[in-house]
């Protein structure tokens, strides 16, 4: 091999282990525990949100979602696993970060069917139709949603035995606005940049993967 | 006498031979950097950030090819991509420490060009890591000399 060859390579590799070093350095110092004492911020943890599981349980979850990122949709059945696996042990708190154009409107939706003791079904919902009514990404992607979405999370809300005149006036309250948008104001605090985010027991999830979120949560079980 | 001239002589010319792999390095450097900073610490990069990373990571690959094939014309591809690099880079300085207003830059949308997310040691920024990056590979792209040159 050249000379200059082996050079470029040597120096490529050093940036390289600099690189895997660095990151995980900086992944660990982010999802370092807190210092023994210390309290979960409120913006973290708000009483009114919708949760699931005891609320003396000695993990809790925490997902800032927008119901329109496709992420956050094909991440949901690992919750969903992951909430099984630990169930009765954990609990798990839905916030919202709406960086989507139609995700203000959803999340309330959400939060109306949650007077109708819904919530989480309709959040499941708007996941599992998020091809129909969320914006796509990519190009060449196809103009959506195909119908205004006040129609579409009507129908879902019907779908789901909801009853839709009693929805249609819950949206308009305007509390369902204002917790979202304080939400938006709590994820701006706590600068959050991406959806789905998590956080255990105050802890950020440094890389959104099923097994990083596992270990993290049996690392607070074992705590 | 002859003998101190012929080691000067070596002396340059090993300098110039070390130039391409200076600017060669801190251009992988400056790829690498900008890479971390948004795909590992989430930090989105603005529309200037972008254009100096059209005009960087090129870099790269001209000088790394050019010193792996020994063809010097490496210098005429690069240096008008580093001088377009630190044009911008200084625009965006100007922008970020509020010499131009930001309300006169193309960043409307996204993240702002002006925004404060990384000082180290107090004054290191992203757009200043950005303009001493193609600051130094301009003047070292510049500095280079051909053989015949020298």
């Amino acid at each position: 091999m050249k000379k200059e060859v082996i050079i470029l390579l040597a120096l490529i590799a050093l940036v390289a282990i600099g690189g895997v070093v660095g990151a995980s350095y900086y992944r660990t110092s982010i999802q370092k525990p807190p210092e023994p004492g210390k309290k979960i911020p409120e913006e973290l943890l708000r009483a009114d949100t919708a949760s699931i599981g005891p609320a003396d349980a000695k993990v809790t979850l925490v997902e800032f979602y927008d119901p329109e990122c496709e992420s956050c949709a094909s991440f949901h059945p690992v919750v969903k696993g992951l909430l099984k696996e630990f169930e009765g042990k954990i609990r798990f708190v839905a916030r919202y970060a709406t960086f989507h154009k139609n995700a203000r409107l959803a999340a309330i939706y959400t939060e109306a069917a949650g007077e109708q003791g819904k919530y989480w079904e309709m959040q499941a919902k708007l996941f599992e139709k998020q091809g129909e009514w969320g914006e796509k990404h990519g190009h060449g992607a196809p103009a959506t949603p195909v119908a205004p979405p006040d129609a579409m999370f009507q129908k879902y809300a019907q779908e789901l035995g909801m009853n839709v005149e009693q929805l249609k006036i819950s949206i308009n309250d305007p509390k369902h606005a204002a917790k979202v948008d304080r939400d938006m104001r709590d994820v701006d605090t706590l600068k959050v940049m991406r959806t789905p985010t998590f956080y255990v027991n105050g802890r950020l999830l440094a890389r959104l993967n099923q097994q990083d979120l596992r270990t993290l949560i049996k690392e607070e079980f074992t705590r | 006498m002859k003998k101190a001239e012929q080691s000067s002589a070596k002396l340059t010319s090993s300098f110039y031979e070390l130039l391409p792999y200076a600017a060669w390095s801190l251009a992988v450097l400056s790829a690498a950097g900008s890479l971390f900073f948004s795909e590992v610490m989430d930090l989105q990069p603005c529309v200037l950030c972008w254009y100096q990373r059209i005009a960087m990571y090129p870099l790269v690959l001209i000088i790394g090819i050019g010193i792996v094939t020994k063809d010097v014309r490496w210098k005429t591809y690069a240096l008008p991509l580093a001088l377009i690099g630190l044009v911008i880079s200084v625009y965006h300085n100007l922008v970020y420490y509020g010499v131009i207003p930001e309300s006169l830059t193309p960043c409307t949308q996204g993240v702002s060009c002006s925004e404060r997310q990384i000082e180290w040691f107090g004054f290191l920024t992203i757009p200043l890591m950005g303009l001493l990056s193609f600051l130094v590979i301009t003047l070292t792209v510049a500095l280079f000399k051909t053989k015949k040159e020298v």
